[in-house]
Parts: C-alpha cells; structure tokens; sequence
C-alpha cells in the first residue's frame, strides 16, 4: 500500500497511494467530480453514477468512485460527454425529486441542491405527475424520512451495513418504486440511528430534534467536544439566537471519526430544560429562597469561615464530579488544598481510572481485545463501533462480564464469572501465567496470586479451566492486544489486578467508569491521596512547584475520601461539604448514611445546573452553573486525548461557568493565592504549568487533539497486592445484584433532555428466565427489589442476557436510584425479588 | 406681442389652477388614495381554505437588507394545523423600524405569502412595538 502510482487527471499530474480511487484522487488534486452516493468511511458502491468520468483506453464512461487508479491513468472529468452525463443524471434525479427546497431542513447544505446550481439543467423538461411516495415516516426516535425527496444514494443503508452491522435499513421494492425504510413494523432505534442524518446528501433523512428549527445558512457553528461520556466524540455545535439547535458530528480520526451516538446528537435539549436553575439560591427559614450571587457568596463564605474557624480547615470537604471539566476540577482541587484540607474526592462508588495506554485507533486495530466489566454500548458508545471494526479486521474479542452484551455474537470467548470473583479471574490468569513462564509478574504479585490454582480459579468464578487458559494465550500472544475494562469494574484492588495483568501481558490498558471526564478529573487531582498529575502527596518537587504556582502553602495530608467521608460527618468530624455537579443523595452506595451525615453537616454549599435531591434536602446555598454548551473547557477523554468544549451560548439566567464559579467561591473564602482568570483558556494554561503531562496543551481553536496519555508510575492503591478472593457478600436474599448504566437514562443531564427521554426503558430489573419461574415472575410484570437500604418497585424484564443468580438493575433509570439497593465497590449484594400483586386499578 | 402672448398663457395656467380642486388632502381627516403598487407594511397571506401560506423558508429574512425579519418554524401536528405540508412559521417577526420597504421579502416568496400591503401608518410610541409578530401580520381570516 505503500507504493504510490502517477496518472493524470485532466491533464495534471497526480501522485497519490496505490489502491486510491480516481474520485479520491482527483479530490486530492483539487479537482472536483460530483458524487452523491460516494462517502470517504463507506465503500465505494457506485450507485448515483454523478461520478462517471472519462478514462482513455477505458471504452464508454467509468465512476469514477469505483475505479482504482492505475500508473499512466489519463482521466477527464470536464469533457461533454461528461457534462452531458451530469445533466442527464441530475434531471433524471429531479424528475420525482418533489422542489420542496424551502421547507426542506436539507437546503443550503444540500449536495442535490449544490449539483443541480453547478452542472444541471435550469429548467425543466418534465411536466409529467412526480410520482408520490412517503413523507415524514418516522423512521425512529431520532430520525425522519421523507422518501420522496430520497436519491436512492443508499448511504444510510450501507451505514447499517458496514459500520453498524445491523441492518436495520434497507431498499424495498424496484425501479422508481425503490424506497428506504425499515423492516415492516420495526424501529429505527440504533443507538447510532442519527448519524445516518449527517450522511444523507439530501433532505431525506432529518434530525426530529432538529426539524424545522433554522435553516442551514441561520445557523453558526463552533467545533466542540461532546462532554455526555467518556470517549469526549468531536462534534460541531450549531445554534442560532442564543439557542443550541444542533449538534453533529466531526471529523475526528483519532476519536469519533465523525460519528456521533444519539445521546451525543439528540441529548443537548438540557440547555433550554424549564428546571435549569436561574438563581442562586439559599436557605432561609428552612426554604431554599432566590438570592443574588452576592448574597450567596456571603452566606457561603459565612457558613465555611465559620466552620473553619471553630474546626479548623480539615472539617471542610470537597465533593467533585465525573462530569466537571478539568478546570473546575482542578480549581477544586487547588481551592481544598489551598484552603488547607484533603478531604477533596469525585468517586462515589466507581475507582480512579488508570491512565490509558492506548489510543483510540489501537482499539481499532487491536489483534486482540479483553473486554473487562464493561459493556461500551451502554457507557461509551463510539466504542462498540471500534470493537466492531477490529473484530471485522480479524482481531479477537474476549468478553469478561456478568450479562450477555450485544457485542457478544463477535466474541471469541465470553466469561460470566460469578459476581465479585471477576478479580479472582484476572488473579486466575496471572497465576497461569506465572505458572506457565516463571519470572513474568512482578514480585509482590507472584506472592499474591501464588495460592490460586487453575482448579480453584475454576471452581470460585464457575469459568470453565481451559476458556481461561485460551484467553491467558491470546493475550500472551499478541502484541497489539489491548485489555478494556468499563464501569462494572470499581473497586481499586480489582483495577490493581487489571492493570498487573497489563503489564504481564505487555496488553495495554484502556478504561472508562461511568462519567464523562473521570480520567481528567482524576489527572487534575481531585482525589483525597493525589495532587495535581496524580503525583503522590509524599512527592515533595511536585508539592514545591505547586506552591511556587499557587503561591500558597499546601495541605499535603491524606484526606478522607468520598466513603471515609460521612461517617466522619456523621460524627461531627466534618462539618461543611461543598459539592460540585454530585448528587451524593442518589449517587453514593450507603444512601441511609449519606442522607444522616448530611442532616449532621453544619453547612453544605452545591454548584448544579438542577436542583437535585442533595440540594433540596440539605444544601444551605445552590449555585447554578453552565451546562456543557454554555462553558469552555477542557475533557480528558478515555484514552487520554484531551479535547477543548466550546460555549456557543450564554449560560442561562444568571448561571455561571462552573470554573468561575469555583474561583468566585475561592475570592469569597478569601483562599490563598490568585484566583483572578480571565477565562477557561487562562486556567488551562496554569494546568500546563502545574502538570506535567498537560504540559504544552493549549487551547486550539479548532477544537484539536492533544495527546495526554502518560506512564503512570505510581502504584494504582497504595495498599500492597492481597490474595485475591471472591467479594465480600452483603444482603440476606438470594440474588445477587448487578448494576451499570443505560446510555438513554445515564445521568441527570439526560433525564432533562427532551430529544433522549423515552428512549432508556421504563425501570426494569433484568432477571433470568428460569429464576423468574422460580420466584413466579412473568415479563413486564411489577416486582419489588429489596436490598439494603430499601426497596424499588420496577418493571421485570425476563432476560437470558441476565446471568442465572443475578438480578440486572440500570443505575439511576428514572431517578430511581439503585444505590438505595446497596450496590457498592468490591460488594457483592445479595436482593429479595418478589412479584408485587397487581393492583386491580 | 409675444411677450404679452406668454403672458397670457401663463395667467390662463394660473387661472385655470384657480378653478381646480386643491391637491392637498386634508389627512387624517381625508384618507389618502394609495396605489396598487405601493409598499406599505407586511402582511401575511392565507389560503382560501385560512390557512396560512407562510412555511417559515427563511428567505424573506436571508433576502431582507437590513435583517428586519425574523423567523422560526416548527412542524405541524395533526392537532394543530397552521399551513399547508409539515412546515409552519412559529415565530414571524418584521421590524419595522429596520425595514426599507424595498419589497425583496415580496419578490423572493415562494408561496406569496408576504406582501407588502397598503398600511402606511406605522408611527409607535415604543421600540418594542415597532416588532410586528405573526399574528399582528397575518391577514384576516375569510
């Protein structure tokens, strides 16, 4: 592929790779032959024969998109033969098409439109009746067809085909009858059904959310980066009078190639939900009341300055997101440690993710992949595509998780071990792998794993012996394997493991949990044992430049972390929290304990968006912050690949960015240091200074790609490798619960977008078919989950996906929250199900 | 002889001017006659059937000088029907302290359904209400 081959296209000289098409080709050279059909991430399927062109040598015309360029090519694309092609194929397509352009959401970026103004017809010769098709099938939830101004390009079809590889869509009927639609009676529900909208050339296809809102030439457009999950997709924001209308995707190799989920695509109607908070607001007489950002300032420094002064500053904690851009984390981080206290932490139930190894396009190149407690569809989309793409270049997937994921048919081996000995598992496959090639783990892991033999590891997983040796063999064995562990995995000591496996293997690690921006939040050091760069607090160069930076002393003592955090506060230890973006109340695996530390708390300050059930229960002061699309800022991706968000429009009322509401709450508290910025680009460029491996990011207008992936060396716990062994096993019932998050219903962000809601499944409870005659549960029917702190009355859903013994519960599906059931890192809970009697009204 | 000639012909102009009926029109009192082809303010035209012929393509306001229009469409349900096909203009706004009256919203209408029809009196005591919305613009019904 290497060699590169000379031809010459109208009459210039063009040296492009081998294995180009002439239509690339001639694009390369500048020169432009119409396509409709023809799309660089699609096969070449020569369907709207705009392209053909003339080759000499080569008898009648030739397309141009389907022809591979040869040594000594001559091509013309401008001759009339040519031309009269074009104007031919273009009337030919404007007989049925209706010219309906002024109401078509298609026009001004149109590629029928754009065609007909350069090379076809002006007028008309047809009279005859168009011929009358289908309009305004609604296709899905996020898409709408109009057959009749359909050019039969097939691009949505062929999406299905070769990047979803689901057809969900397809050409029925023949000749000038042909029309797209779904199968009969089915639903164009793809996670990805969006995207086939930004690959329509015409106006065929629209966006429900989008419809009829602006027309193409109202609208600007910023380049951003989609802060819904942890891939951090490139994507274009486009908006018009202060509303963001649309978003799509954008160019991106090294990220989202240009495809976008529907949650990215349709998930941004929270900007304009009613909910959003306008004001900020503060506790009078028991009532969170309307107040100016003055008085809330004051009453905020007044409740922490009069904790600290009677506490001292370590009564003080400060509670982060996932879903913080990095420079509200990392003023968060500075705010804490200048103010003088460690109890600073954004974990609530999931673990620090490791950094990343690898990139984006080595997951889609990957010979081999282990997918560890992790199902992308749910948690980062984009992803499944990539898995997808390296099992269709022959890579092998291996998938290590408690439920049948729809990535299974690709799998090469699929592990259900029992829930909690997913760690058991790993330690399985190092002792083989120590077994089987002595001196290839470190020391105090040899130590660690030594007890577990093969037999045993079987027994306690229930994963057959020679299925796990086949996968200690696979990942051996390549070098371009890669071990991609999802949000199941949260407990430390089994990411320790997971990465230990790392480096035995020589895999590389690529990991998300649940949040948008866990890896930057994590970089920035908003973790009670780390600083900034997630150097350790004992790192006594790294501590002295953040002084010098800061110009302020440090508090280099551990903190308490987010699960040390409330019984501290309970007892009285901690005594004023402040919260950013979390809401503890629902997110936190002990909610009972949760819910009495923060009656205790003397006072307790929230920066959110909506007001959630922490801030209405026991905030004293809520500020309302920006939402992505209102505020700059930088996301750290999940593989490392740092990204700048872009604010197309004003917050809303009077919200802020959440980086300066940070900084306004630093002023008020009269924290050490300077804390005077500009903007997010100023803050950036302190993080540039303070970590090393954002050295050098800055903010690149265009919405680029830097490259943050680091060597970690500093060991993932501080607590040294233990035998593993199966969870720790709470509850008194007799199924063992699972959890994760559903795309459609993910967060708090979700639930007030008007374009996803509906889409995530009413509450349900997975259960397995056969524990479900068991316990008499029929399908749809209402159980109730009891675990440790409460019950949830939710829809069965009988599943084999759902392993036997197990019960699958969505994590916050429908604000019914599943941490009231107790689900908690490194615990395995055991719930009641029972069917509930159906009430007769 | 001549001049005396001139002379009377210009005292026969003036007579007759005597004799005439005065030009001026005694406004407001007396309505002023307005041409057909006069451009007074917008107004917003409906099918025989009242629906409204606007579809919300946006290009009065791409073509309007001075960005005196502005438009927002929506689609059509079944329960609530304002034009013809799926597309309606939710918001339809002229203002008319920006608007010259050249008439190109007129000429780039692919429905005929803005006109600039024969209101001229357009003074407001407010800014605000110098903003004509959709309902202000469109024609009666019937």
């Amino acid at each position: 592929m290497d060699q590169s081959v000379t031809l010459k296209i109208d009459g210039r000289d063009v040296t492009v790779p081998a294995g180009t098409t002439v239509l690339e080709a001639a694009r390369m050279a500048g020169i432009e032959i119409p396509s409709l059909c023809n799309h660089a991430r699609l096969l070449p399927a020569g369907l709207c024969r705009l392209c053909l062109v003339e080759i000499e040598k080569v008898r009648g015309l030739q397309p141009a998109c389907a022809s591979i360029v040869r040594e000594g090519m001559v091509v013309h694309t401008d001759t009339p033969a040519v031309q009269h092609n074009r104007r031919m194929v273009l009337e030919l397509l404007c007989t049925n098409h209706p010219l309906d352009c002024p109401v078509c959401d298609a026009a001004g970026d149109c590629r029928l439109q754009d065609y007909v103004f350069r090379y076809g017809r002006t007028t008309s010769r047809f009279v005859e009746e168009k011929r009358r098709k289908g309009k305004a099938i609604r296709l899905g939830p996020a898409v709408i067809l109009d057959q009749e101004r359909c050019v039969l390009c097939q691009r949505c079809v062929r999406f299905c085909e070769e990047v979803l590889d689901d057809r969900q869509l397809a050409v029925f009927q023949r000749g000038a009858s042909s029309r797209i639609s779904t199968m009969p009676g089915a639903v164009f529900d793809s996670r990805f059904s969006g995207n086939v909208v930004d690959l329509c050339p015409v106006g065929a296809l629209t966006d429900r959310t989008f419809r009829f809102k602006a027309r193409n030439w109202e609208l600007t457009g910023l380049p951003s980066v989609c802060a819904l999950c942890p891939v951090g997709c490139r994507m274009t924001e486009e908006g018009r009078e202060g509303r963001l209308l649309r978003v799509r995707g954008r160019e991106a190799p090294e990220v989202n190639d240009g495809w976008l989920c529907d949650l990215g695509r349709t998930g941004y109607g929270f900007t304009e939900h009613p909910n959003r908070l306008r004001h900020p607001l503060v506790r009078r007489d028991g009532h969170l009341e309307p107040a100016s950002w003055d008085e809330a300032l004051t009453a905020l420094a007044r409740g922490f300055g009069a904790v600290i002064e009677k506490a001292g500053p370590r009564a003080v904690a400060v509670l982060g997101s996932p879903r913080l851009t990095n420079e509200t984390a990392y003023l968060l981080t500075r705010l804490a440690r200048a103010l003088g206290t460690g109890n600073v932490d954004y974990r609530l139930g999931t673990a620090a993710p490791a950094p990343a190894q690898a990139t984006l396009s080595d997951l889609r190149q990957a010979e081999v992949i282990l997918l560890f407690q992790g199902d992308p569809s749910e948690e980062a989309p984009i992803l499944e595509l990539w898995v997808k793409q390296a099992v269709k270049r022959g890579g092998r997937l291996y998938i290590v998780h408690p439920r049948t994921l729809a990535l299974e048919r690709y799998a090469t081996g699929a592990y259900r071990p029992r829930p909690g000995s997913e760690a058991v598992l790993i330690a399985g496959i190092l002792s083989m792998l120590e077994q089987g090639k002595p001196g290839s783990l470190p020391l105090e892991w040899r130590e660690a794993v030594s007890g577990l033999g093969p037999t045993q590891v079987a027994s306690l997983t229930g994963c057959d012996r020679e299925a796990i040796r086949l996968l200690a063999e696979a990942l051996v064995g390549s070098p371009r394997a890669i071990i991609a562990y999802g949000a199941g995995l949260r407990d430390e000591q089994t990411l320790a493991l997971v990465a230990a496996l790392a480096k035995a293997t020589g895999a590389r690690l690529l990991g998300w949990d649940g949040g948008p921006n866990s890896r930057g939040v994590a970089d920035m050091g908003l973790l009670p044992d780390r600083l900034p760069g997630r150097a350790p607090l004992a790192d006594a160069a790294a501590t002295a430049a953040l002084e010098r930076l800061w110009q302020a002393p440090l508090s280099c003592q551990p903190g308490l972390s987010a699960t040390e955090l409330w019984p501290e506060m309970r007892r009285g230890e901690v005594r004023a929290l402040y919260v950013a973006g979390a809401d503890p109340v629902t997110q936190a695996p002990n909610p009972q304990l949760v819910e009495e530390a923060l009656a205790h708390a003397t006072f307790v300050a929230m920066q959110e968006a909506f007001l959630t059930p922490t801030a209405e229960r026991f905030a004293h002061v809520v500020l309302p912050a920006a939402v992505p699309g209102e505020e700059d800022g930088s996301l750290t991706n999940l593989a490392g690949g740092v990204g700048w968000q872009r604010a197309l429009i004003a917050p809303l009322g009077e919200a802020r960015p959440s980086w300066r509401i940070v900084a306004d709450v630093a002023k008020a508290l009269a924290a050490p240091g300077a804390w005077e910025y500009a903007d997010a680009a100023q803050v950036l460029a302190e993080i540039a200074q303070a970590i090393p491996a954002y050295a050098g990011v800055e903010v690149v207008t265009t919405g680029g790609y830097f490259d943050a992936r680091y060597e970690y060396e500093y060991a993932l716990t501080d607590q040294p490798p233990a035998a593993p062994a199966p969870a720790r096993v709470a509850g008194t019932g007799d199924l063992a619960l699972t959890t994760g998050p559903v795309l459609f219903d993910r967060d708090i962000m979700a639930r007030h977008a008007p374009g996803v809601v509906g889409r995530a499944a009413e509450a349900f409870a997975a259960i397995h078919p056969e524990d479900a005659e068991r316990l008499g549960i029929t399908d749809g029917a209402p159980i109730e989950v009891r675990g440790l702190f409460g019950a949830l009355t939710l829809k069965a859903r009988v599943s084999g996906a759902c392993a036997q013994g197990t019960v699958f519960v969505p994590e916050e599906l429908s604000e019914l929250s599943v941490n009231r059931l107790g689900a908690q890192p490194g615990v395995v809970v055991m719930v009641e199900v029972k069917p509930l009697a159906v009430r007769p009204d | 002889m001549d001049a005396i000639f001139q002379m009377v012909r210009g005292l026969w102009v003036t007579c007759k001017r005597l004799v005439w009926r005065p030009v001026t029109v005694q406004y407001p009192e007396q309505r002023p006659q307005i041409y057909p082809r006069f451009r007074g303010r917008h107004v917003l035209g409906r099918h025989e059937d009242g629906l409204e012929k606007c579809v919300a393509c946006g290009l009065c306001a791409a073509a309007c000088p001075t960005g005196a229009i502005y438009v927002e469409g929506a689609e059509n349900t079944e329960a609530e029907r304002y034009s013809h096909g799926e597309r309606y203009a939710r918001l339809y706004q002229v203002n008319l302290l920006r608007c010259i009256f050249c008439g190109f919203c007129q000429e780039v209408c692919p429905t005929g359904a803005v006109t600039l029809g024969s209101e001229f009196e357009l003074a407001r005591y407010s800014r605000a209400d110098a903003i004509l919305c959709k309902e202000q613009l469109l024609a009666p019904k019937g």
